[in-house]
């Protein structure tokens, strides 16, 4: 089916809140959802996924901490269940750290997250969140046990994606980092799609595609914050009691 | 509308019908364009029967007398197929981004059938019934921005004839207006062709379109502040410039006085039901006597230092509130040319952001500069915490419940944003007092993520003054009918009506001109002239309307 940018938004917003998010960190995932559909990427199947996970609490919440070189690094809130963070808290928090960071005259940061339930949500909700310093450079390293590898660079206010993104569709260790741009625009196999804006637009004459059964899936988590009927609520609402066949 | 209607006769829009199949009880469907250039937009109408137990205003209802939807250019035999299949299910449909806006709308079904027996017996209506219902459908809801499939506004926001907010929402609602004057003289001239008069002119010009609103209207105004911030500091800065004048040419008092004269016909033709609303009305008849006596001593007027903001000041300390808008948009008419600039600045596209760099000493600064009125706010008594705002799972119609009587208060919308800034201000005060006072937002909302929006509004709210509604939403005395009216009246909505303290009928377009005054060169009146239109005999023979010299 085809939905649009806004009811990806909202839909999704709602649906955060249904599945018991904070109310801002609702709106973030709404902006996050609207950035990975025009990015390209099944955003309301990765979002909805996520929510669940949330909602099943599957995921833990993030618990960060800084070390003495300034170095920030997040673990789930109780270590011993093993499981990895929810992108949802971790997503929006790291990309705080980053604008916090960016502020300053020398901009510096590194956040390592120990495991994050999914790399390509966590990417969005920094990039589509996050108002960081067009001029600033950043660098989304998954650390898995077979080694790091650049899931995406964020310069000159776009995100470069590696190409193969389906490898990141799991969970795995997470490293963000303020990089210089000469880097950024050096590192290789990464793919710069038209510019965002342009995308944008396409999606906004287009529409976007979505799978009926996520789609679903998202109304039954919108389902949660919905007050059943009632005959009292009913004679609450605007107009009850009116005529209108006047 | 206003704006609307100055940019159709501007940039010189042209009407056409390309498509009226209509039976002799009025269903069918039928197409109404509007181009210019090689823009065209088209208004695909449905036209239903509609049992009378079927018809109400509410957002819960299932069938409407019309169903429409704006489209983006031509419609093919097959778009108006599948339309007519989804745009009767209006929220239950699905739409493509060849659609711009969705809606629907009942009948008056007195006012239709009085005009229908009138016309068709030769006959035109009653002055009286025109002026007291003064429509011939009601809309009960206005959909854009993506709603159920439909374009997003990112689509259009950048094209030139729509720019700024609700311009497709208010064309959708002018070219209905055309198609309801259209249906009535069809269904009139049907049934008995031979003795059928077409409406009179003056009075097809007087009707408008009427239109029910609840309580859905009011969380909008809640989580759209940076726009509803920027509707007012244009109105504000118009006012700003026009009391600010040292000298008022004698045009413009001429202007001024002939609109008076006109708004005191028109208010009184407001008559409504309503107790409370019916005496504001019967107070401001009397006023504005008042205004027109303090506005024709012109000596005493001329000689004061800033004409224009004496008499607002006036105004100000002598009468109601409801005069005192009243003169608001009084004052602003003679003057198009200085404030319609203004009307650019009305958009926002603007997001709200989080600002994580900054501490919370500068967070705390900011919620006592800005959010002072709702520090002050006492939200022990429970009466201060009796309403919930939720949305129902009966077709998400919004309501306002009783928290110490309802279930649901567990869902409710987050529109209480004095409480959340009082809870706010508290944990900010412990951290600070814990000597956080440096931290940065980002290390707090690490601990308190729950904070997020209200911090992310308080930080983008101290750049937008105007953008908060300074009260307690959820105080017991809250009436949401005082926020819905504050939104329409930016659109220039008319004849407000409240039907309940959360429920209000108004009325849009009424003397606003049709496509044959625009295109056809009306080159007596002015056709960007029509506010406050009357049919009361005491208004001059133009209908109070500016000549075109």
């Amino acid at each position: 089916m085809i939905v649009s940018l806004n009811e990806i938004e909202v839909n999704l917003r709602k649906a955060g809140t249904g599945a018991g998010l904070p109310y801002g960190l609702a709106e973030d995932l709404g902006r996050a959802a609207a950035w990975l559909a025009v990015s390209g990427f099944s955003s309301v199947a990765l979002c909805v996924d996520a929510l669940e996970r949330l909602a099943a609490a599957t995921v833990a919440t993030p618990v960060f901490s800084k070390d003495e070189q300034g170095f920030w690094s997040a673990t789930g809130a109780d270590p011993s269940e093993n499981q990895a963070m929810s992108s949802l808290y971790a997503g929006p928090a790291a990309g705080d750290l980053v604008c916090a960071a960016g502020a300053g005259k020398h901009p510096a940061l590194q956040v390592d997250l120990a495991a994050i339930d999914n790399p390509l949500l966590f990417l969005a909700e920094v990039c589509a969140l996050a108002p960081i310093r067009p001029d600033l450079s950043l660098r989304f390293i998954c650390k898995t046990s077979g080694g790091d590898s650049v899931l995406a660079i964020w310069v000159g206010g776009e995100a470069m994606v590696a190409a193969d993104t389906d490898r990141f569709d799991q969970a795995c260790g997470m490293r963000l980092e303020i990089l210089p741009v000469d880097d950024a625009l050096n590192t290789q196999g990464l793919t710069k799609n038209d510019s965002y804006t342009e995308r944008h637009r396409i999606a906004a004459e287009q529409g976007v595609e979505v799978s009926g059964l996520d789609w679903r899936r998202v109304q039954d988590l919108v389902a949660e914050t919905l007050v059943p009927a009632s005959e009292l609520s009913r004679l609450q609402g605007a107009g009850a009691g009116l005529r209108d066949n006047d | 509308m206003p704006t609307l209607i100055r940019r159709l006769v501007r940039e010189d829009w042209r009407f056409d019908r390309p498509l009226f199949q209509l039976d002799a009880q009025g269903f069918g469907h039928a197409v109404y364009r509007v181009s210019r250039g090689e823009r065209r937009y088209s208004l695909i109408v449905f036209s239903h029967e509609l049992a009378p137990e079927d018809r109400t205003d509410r957002v819960i209802a299932e069938a409407w007398d019309a169903t429409f939807v704006l489209f983006d250019g031509d419609p093919t035999s097959g778009d108006i197929e599948r339309l007519s299949q989804n745009a009767p299910k209006q929220e239950a449909g699905r739409f493509l981004a060849s659609e711009l806006v969705l809606s629907r709308a009942n009948k008056s079904t007195r006012f239709f059938g009085h005009l229908v027996e009138c016309l068709s017996q030769g006959r035109q209506p009653d002055r009286t019934m025109v002026v007291d219902v003064g429509y011939l459908m009601r809309t009960t809801a206005v959909y854009g921005n993506g709603k159920f499939g439909i374009a997003d506004r990112a689509k259009i926001e950048a094209r030139p004839e729509l720019m700024g907010p609700f311009q497709a929402e208010m064309l959708t609602v002018y070219l209905f207006r055309c198609f309801t004057l259209d249906l009535v003289e069809h269904v009139a001239r049907t049934r008995a062709p031979e003795s059928f008069v077409e409406l009179d002119p003056e009075l097809r010009r007087f009707i408008g379109i009427g239109n029910s609103t609840g309580l859905g209207m009011a969380p909008f105004l809640v989580t759209h502040p940076i726009l509803i911030n920027n509707w007012v500091t244009v109105r504000e800065t118009a006012l700003a410039r026009v009391r600010s004048l040292a000298t008022v040419e004698s045009h413009r008092l001429a202007r001024f006085r002939s609109l008076l004269s006109r708004a005191i016909g028109h208010v009184e033709e407001w008559s409504v039901a309503d107790e409370r609303q019916m005496n504001r009305v019967l107070v401001l008849r009397g006023e504005l006597q008042r205004l027109n006596e303090w506005a024709d001593d012109e000596a005493r007027f001329l000689s004061q230092a800033l004409p224009w903001d004496w008499l607002y000041r006036q105004c100000e300390a002598e009468l109601s509130t409801e005069a005192q808008e009243f003169l608001v948009s009084l004052l602003l008419e003679p003057y198009g040319d200085e404030v319609d600039g203004l009307t650019d600045c009305m958009n926002s596209d603007a997001v709200a952001k989080l600002q994580p760099a900054m501490t919370l000493a500068e967070l705390r600064h900011l919620l006592e500069t800005h959010y002072a009125w709702a520090l002050r706010l006492n939200f022990d008594a429970p009466e201060s915490q009796r309403q919930f705002w939720y949305v129902s799972e009966e077709k998400l119609e919004p309501r306002l419940g009783d928290r110490y009587a309802e279930p649901g208060a567990d869902k409710e919308m987050p529109l209480a944003i004095g409480r959340d800034i009082q809870k706010l201000q508290a944990a900010v005060i412990d951290w600070i007092d814990a000597g956080g006072a440096d931290e940065s937002i980002a290390a707090f909302l690490l601990q308190v993520p729950g904070f997020r929006h209200v911090v992310r509004r308080v930080q983008t709210m101290a750049r937008h003054p105007y953008g908060e509604i300074r009260d307690n939403l959820i105080d017991r005395s809250c009436l949401p009918i005082d926020l819905l009216r504050c939104k329409l009246s930016f659109f220039g909505a008319s004849k407000f009506d409240p039907k309940s303290d959360r429920w209000t009928r108004i009325t849009m377009y009424q003397g606003a001109p049709l496509p044959e005054d625009l295109t056809n060169g009306d080159d007596v009146l002015d056709p960007t002239d029509w506010c406050f239109p009357s049919l009361s005999p005491q208004v001059e023979e133009t209908g109070g309307r500016q000549v075109i010299s």
